[in-house]
């Protein structure tokens, strides 16, 4: 019978080593995700912080307003569309759009 | 100062620095023009502080040397009205008469003191290159259209001059809706030098390719820090630069086209100009745009205007990609046929949102590119 008693608590023992072990595993592949979480967030906010830039120079740009570097921030008059905006905006929609593929 | 001259001579002399003189100046002696007679010589100097015309005639009959600043507005008057046969002019006493001597009659100006008068400036010489006339007026005519007329952006109002080590002179100009460029290849012994890059006042431009009436002259271009020469025959215009930076203007220039119209020169211009004609619209937002459209080979402008009528052209064309509908400023199209002297021209297109860029068919040298109208017909 103490035989007996003695074997299930090594039996135990071993399952609970096992499952402890196990956890530590499952809690260092967390962690891991967790860093990789926090990792991806990162880049994403960046990705959305740049996104709102370019938004807001577009809208700017849409509501009558020069976003070249020559005359930044004055009235387009008549809403003429302006080659050098145009273009600034072209490139930076692309190389945003490229930066997030 | 006393000197005789024929009439013609005179007048011609005068007529080429007078564009110089100050219309709106305050200082009384920016509305003269300085002659001055030297022992082989009489030059006639004109300036508004912003550019300078001077004129070398050469001249035998100088009695006596001296300088004479007439109201530029009185001299030419009268020198015109003048009757055709020499003309004595001499500096009587006090110092400031001078008296025009014709036949039997005579007229006397009174003069200002010339020691006020603006100075020749000395300019700090950084590079000069040289050009047949001809060629350089082409190509300043050829992008002259595209620089903006406000003054509020002071470096689009000028014309940008660049050779940067290369072989060759580009001229650009823009208004930031359209952009005209040309380039022309500098004679052998002006490549490779070191680099030229400036802007130039449009009205300096204008007034230097006015002047060159000769193609096959040579022009010099000297630049300094902050002005700029232009020297040919008799005639030296110094001008001051535009300060500023040009902004790259290669980036605006469409790399590749989804539509190519190869058509007529003359037959495209003139039926813009028509079309051009009718489009007309009381906000003067949608003065101008034409509705352009293609169906295979052919090209179809439209415009309308709720006063005057409607207008509808059809012109043949190779289409070369995919059919188009868009607007353009019928104007801007105007000013860019106009210049363009190969029988048949090349109008790439690429999306509504992109410029439309006009090629001579049969060269390289040359490209205006206009923005598509948003609103509009």
């Amino acid at each position: 019978m103490g035989i007996e008693v003695l074997q299930l608590v090594m039996e135990l023992e071993a399952k609970l080593k096992a499952i402890l072990e196990e956890i530590q595993e499952l809690k260092m592949y967390a962690y891991a995700l967790e860093e990789q979480n926090e990792q991806l967030r990162e880049k994403l906010y960046a990705q959305q912080q740049q996104g709102t830039a370019y938004d807001n120079l577009a809208k700017l740009y849409e509501e009558g307003f020069h976003v070249c570097h020559a005359h930044f921030g004055r009235f387009r008059p008549q809403n003429e569309d302006c080659l050098f905006c145009l273009s600034f905006l072209h490139k930076n929609n692309k190389d945003g759009s490229e930066r997030r593929e | 100062m006393k000197f005789s001259c024929p009439k013609e001579k005179l007048l011609k002399a005068i007529q080429i620095v007078q564009r110089a003189v100050s219309s709106k100046s305050t200082i009384p002696n920016l509305t003269g023009i300085l002659l001055e007679a030297l022992e082989d010589k009489l030059i006639f100097r004109a300036t508004d502080r912003e550019i300078l015309i001077q004129f070398e005639l050469p001249l035998l009959s100088i009695e006596r040397t001296g300088q004479a600043l007439l109201s530029a507005r009185y001299l030419s008057d009268l020198v015109r009205r003048l009757p055709d046969t020499n003309i004595t002019v001499e500096q009587q006493q006090p110092e400031q008469l001078f008296l025009f001597r014709y036949g039997k009659s005579e007229t006397q100006l009174i003069g200002m003191d010339p020691s006020d008068y603006p100075q020749l400036p000395v300019i700090d010489l950084k590079q000069k290159i040289q050009l047949e006339a001809g060629k350089f007026r082409q190509v300043i005519n050829q992008v002259s259209s595209a620089a903006a007329t406000d003054s509020l952006r002071p470096i689009f109002s000028g014309i940008y001059m660049e050779n940067t080590g290369g072989q060759s002179l580009n001229v650009v100009a823009t208004d930031t809706h359209r952009l005209a460029y040309s380039s022309i290849k500098l004679p052998e012994e002006n490549q490779d030098k070191a680099s030229l890059s400036l802007i130039v006042p449009h009205k300096t431009l204008m007034e230097v390719t006015r002047l060159l009436d000769d193609d096959e002259t040579v022009i010099s271009i000297m630049v300094g820090s902050n002005q700029v020469i232009f020297k040919f025959d008799s005639t030296t215009i110094i001008s001051r630069i535009i300060e500023g930076k040009f902004p790259n203007y290669q980036q605006v220039i469409p790399e590749k086209y989804s539509t190519r119209i190869k058509v007529h020169t003359q037959s495209f211009f003139e039926g813009v100009d028509r079309a051009t004609l009718l489009a007309q619209d009381k906000s003067k937002i949608a003065s101008s745009v034409l509705k352009i459209a293609t169906k295979g080979d052919t090209l179809i402008l439209e415009a309308r205007s709720q006063e005057i009528g409607r207008a509808y052209e059809e012109i043949p064309i190779y289409l070369e990609g995919e059919d188009v509908e868009i607007k353009f400023n019928g104007r801007y199209m105007l000013d860019a046929l106009k210049v363009i002297e190969s029988e048949e021209v090349y109008f790439d297109l690429t999306g509504n949102l992109s410029p439309g860029v006009f090629r001579p068919a049969d060269g390289k040298d040359y490209l205006y590119l206009i923005l598509p109208v948003r609103s509009g017909i």
